[in-house]
């Protein structure tokens, strides 16, 4: 089993997206798939259809009381589950604190048989939770915005990663929401990735078919499938695939 | 990602149409219009998915086609993969678990369509508030027929249900209703089972395994003829596959009818046939075996081959290329020629002359010795007389006896292994079984032994021919040296391996079993 989290300290770069298309897409591909959404805002569970609950809330979860398998849910796709948000997830960070840094990674591990792949769809913070996120994770997907802004993020998650001595970890970025019409996006694409060795080549476009998710409440692959979105991110699963097996 | 999916039997006067509407309780219903489905079931040749209660058949979803990777006991599928079965191999899985999982059980066989069943499909969908699907059925009107084609036959009309997980609730409530309002009885069968009976395939009807049923009353000449005509059947069945080369287990088990014919002939027929008969059998079956010799052992190592190719240091392996090519080519030639010979006079003569003999002529063959004697006699002289020749042979074997003797100690095992299966349904199963299962550990190592002799000669034939076809750059015969000097590794760990096995096969328990089953004590 691979774990494989979106993430991003910055909020509004497309992680709950990227998320939701890349679990379908492994899914498509025949990896067994769980999506677990972390965000307390629900919106994974939401594009999935799927009510922002779980029975006995994070308190249960984190303390090992209550069993991931029993609050898994269906999706509407063939091997993609998720274990839907709730809004006690906003105390992840309080009830992870009194744990060990590898709680995470011991509460994902009887998923282990069931499961190919979980990705974390990670809310938009550096705290606790993302410690237990990254020690729990395989490979650390970062959805950029090519700004300047955004590049300065990335940098305070590299200090993160070294300071806290997470060192097992992988870290990819991407280019997220990219207007191509604007010269500043296209350069500031062609420079950072030229000069960054752990980048995918993959460019989400910003697109009016992806902010439709929210009307269709299923992928933009799913329903747009010949969209300039979707290919996009058809790419970036074969590129983030890659580096997961 | 479990999800059973549970299978009801409807009246022939049961329709989707009515099962939807009945729905309309538990959620927002959405009824398809039907649509012509096919999904083919797959399993090896020897039924090894049905023998371990699993199946796979490749039917459409809704991105195209998928493979379902099934367990038989409930239906639920292990794994579901995009796309179909490209080779019918392992490989054809995704890397990881799932891949693992169906090697370990079909090994290097080829998964065959077994059964084609063709329906018209009614999907059922049950929503909740927020659209989301909730429960899933679907009507089925089944007609089942052999792969490459035939009559199709009528299997009835099945309704499916599989819940989604976390949604149980809706599947309790949809299963009371369809309790109340129709008389569906539930099957646990697999419909697939259902549809290969119904075809007029018997699931399990072939296993490279000798399981004969003799009577301890028969007579020698009676039994006799039951073996060869169950190896001639064996062999007759693996002539195709063989031909083809769908898989190298069709050449193996032709190889293993063949070879168990020549050591009946030798072992047990020299009691109940003519010797000229013998030596004219003997003599065709010889050059029947000899006529596959190179087939296998090029399958041999194409078998091994990832696992010589990953014993290397990974800087070696890609030069290894050129060689798994050799040998690719080099089956492909030879599977010609044993496909020519297997269509040509020659061997169907002697397929056919043995075939007459079996069937009409064998009576009429020194018919006084038929009746002589008894099955279970000839049994019990035959094993007692090569346990005890093995465990002569095998004793005067010390570290510097030459690698002949441990090859005759070979044969003279495979002999006996060959009598101990040929009779074994005329003995206490338990206890034959605790022969066998000793003398094929004892086996094993000298197999190994004698397949890393043969595996080393023949690389250096394969050097030699490569570089005579310009085929070898030196990189490559670096990288097959070191193939060589790892199989000799492992030659040297047999043999090693050979004492300890021999003490084990020697126990005082296994000696007092053979003695207390097959000494004569008249």
């Amino acid at each position: 089993m691979r774990v494989l989290s979106i993430y991003n300290m910055k909020g509004g770069v497309g992680k709950t997206a990227t998320a939701v298309n890349l679990s379908y897409l492994a899914a498509a591909a025949g990896h067994r798939t769980l999506i677990w959404d972390l965000d307390p805002q629900g919106a994974s569970s939401f594009y999935f259809r799927v009510k922002p609950k779980v029975k006995g809330g994070s308190k249960k979860i984190v303390r090992g009381k209550s069993d991931l398998d029993d609050l898994i849910k269906g999706t509407d796709f063939t091997n993609l589950d998720i274990l839907p948000a709730d809004f006690s997830y906003r105390e992840l960070d309080l009830q992870f604190a009194d744990s060990k840094q590898s709680r995470m990674k011991k509460l994902i591990a009887p998923l282990r048989k069931e499961y190919d792949l979980i990705v974390f769809d990670c809310p938009p913070s550096i705290s606790e939770l993302s410690q237990q996120i990254f020690r729990a994770s395989d490979l650390l997907l970062v959805p950029l915005l090519p700004t300047t802004l955004s590049i300065r993020t990335l940098e305070q998650i590299q200090d993160f990663l070294k300071k806290e001595r997470v060192t097992k970890l992988e870290l990819r970025t991407f280019f997220s929401m990219v207007d191509r019409r604007k010269k500043m996006h296209r350069e500031f694409v062609e420079d950072f990735a030229a000069n960054s060795a752990d980048h995918l080549t993959a460019c989400i476009p910003y697109s009016s078919a992806v902010e439709k998710m929210g009307l269709e409440r299923r992928p933009v692959v799913d329903f747009a499938p010949r969209s300039a979105p979707a290919a996009a991110y058809r790419d970036l699963w074969t590129q983030v695939s890659y580096e997961l097996w | 990602m479990t999800t059973i999916t549970t299978q009801f039997r409807l009246a022939p006067d049961d329709t989707a149409q009515q099962i939807a509407e009945s729905l309309g309780r538990v959620g927002e219903v959405v009824c398809k219009p039907a649509e012509r489905q096919q999904s083919v079931y797959y399993d090896t040749f020897d039924w090894r998915l049905y023998a371990c209660g699993k199946y796979i058949v490749v039917r459409p979803g809704p991105l195209g086609s998928e493979v379902h990777f099934c367990d038989a006991r409930d239906r639920n599928a292990i794994t579901i993969t995009p796309g179909d079965l490209p080779t019918g191999f392992a490989e054809d899985f995704p890397p990881g678990l799932i891949r693992d999982l169906v090697r370990e059980i079909i090994d290097v066989r080829r998964l065959l369509p077994c059964l084609t069943v063709t329906s018209d499909h009614t999907p059922i969908t049950i929503r909740n508030r927020e659209a989301k699907t909730v429960l899933r059925l679907a009507v089925d009107d089944m007609q089942a027929r052999q792969p490459d084609g035939g009559e199709p036959v009528d299997l009835g009309r099945y309704l499916a249900m599989t819940p989604v997980r976390g949604y149980r609730k809706a599947e309790s409530r949809a299963r009371k209703i369809l309790g109340d309002h129709f008389t569906a009885h539930r099957t646990d069968a697999p419909i697939h089972i259902a549809g290969l009976v119904a075809v007029g395939t018997i699931p399990g009807n072939y296993t490279s395994k000798l399981k004969l049923k003799l009577d301890p009353r028969m007579s020698a000449g009676d039994a006799v003829r039951h073996i060869h005509l169950a190896l001639l059947d064996t062999m007759e069945r693996n002539e195709a596959g063989t031909a083809e080369n769908i898989d190298p287990e069709f050449l193996h088990d032709f190889r293993v009818a063949i070879r168990r014919t020549r050591s009946a002939l030798a072992q047990i027929d020299r009691d109940v046939l003519p010797p000229a008969i013998i030596a004219k059998a003997q003599k065709d079956f010889r050059w029947i075996g000899q006529q596959t010799n190179t087939m296998r052992d090029l399958d041999v190592y194409l078998i091994d081959f990832p696992g010589l190719q990953a014993a290397l240091p990974e800087a070696y392996r890609a030069h290894l290329q050129p060689f798994q090519e050799y040998l690719c080519n080099e089956s492909r030639a030879e599977t010609k020629k044993v496909a020519a010979m297997v269509r040509g006079k020659r061997y169907r003569g002697i397929r056919d002359r043995w075939r007459a003999l079996l069937d009409e002529g064998f009576d009429a063959l020194a018919p006084e010795k038929h009746t002589e004697t008894g099955v279970k006699a000839l049994a019990d002289a035959r094993i007692w007389k090569f346990y005890r020749r093995v465990i002569r042979e095998s004793s005067a074997i010390d570290d510097s006896s030459p690698a002949e003797a441990l090859h005759d100690l070979r044969i003279t095992c495979k002999k006996l292994r060959y009598l101990l299966e040929f009779f074994q349904s005329l003995y206490p199963q338990d206890d034959i079984k605790k022969l066998i299962k000793s003398l094929r550990n004892f086996q094993n190592v000298l197999g190994t032994f004698q397949d890393t002799e043969i595996q080393s000669l023949a690389i250096l034939r394969f050097g030699r021919e490569m570089t005579a076809a310009r085929a070898a750059p030196v990189e490559t015969q670096m990288a097959m040296g070191m193939v060589a000097e790892s199989i000799l590794l492992r030659q040297g760990v047999a043999r090693q391996a050979f004492q300890e096995q021999f003490e084990k096969f020697s126990r005082p328990d296994v000696r007092a079993l053979f003695a207390e089953l097959f000494k004569n004590r008249g």
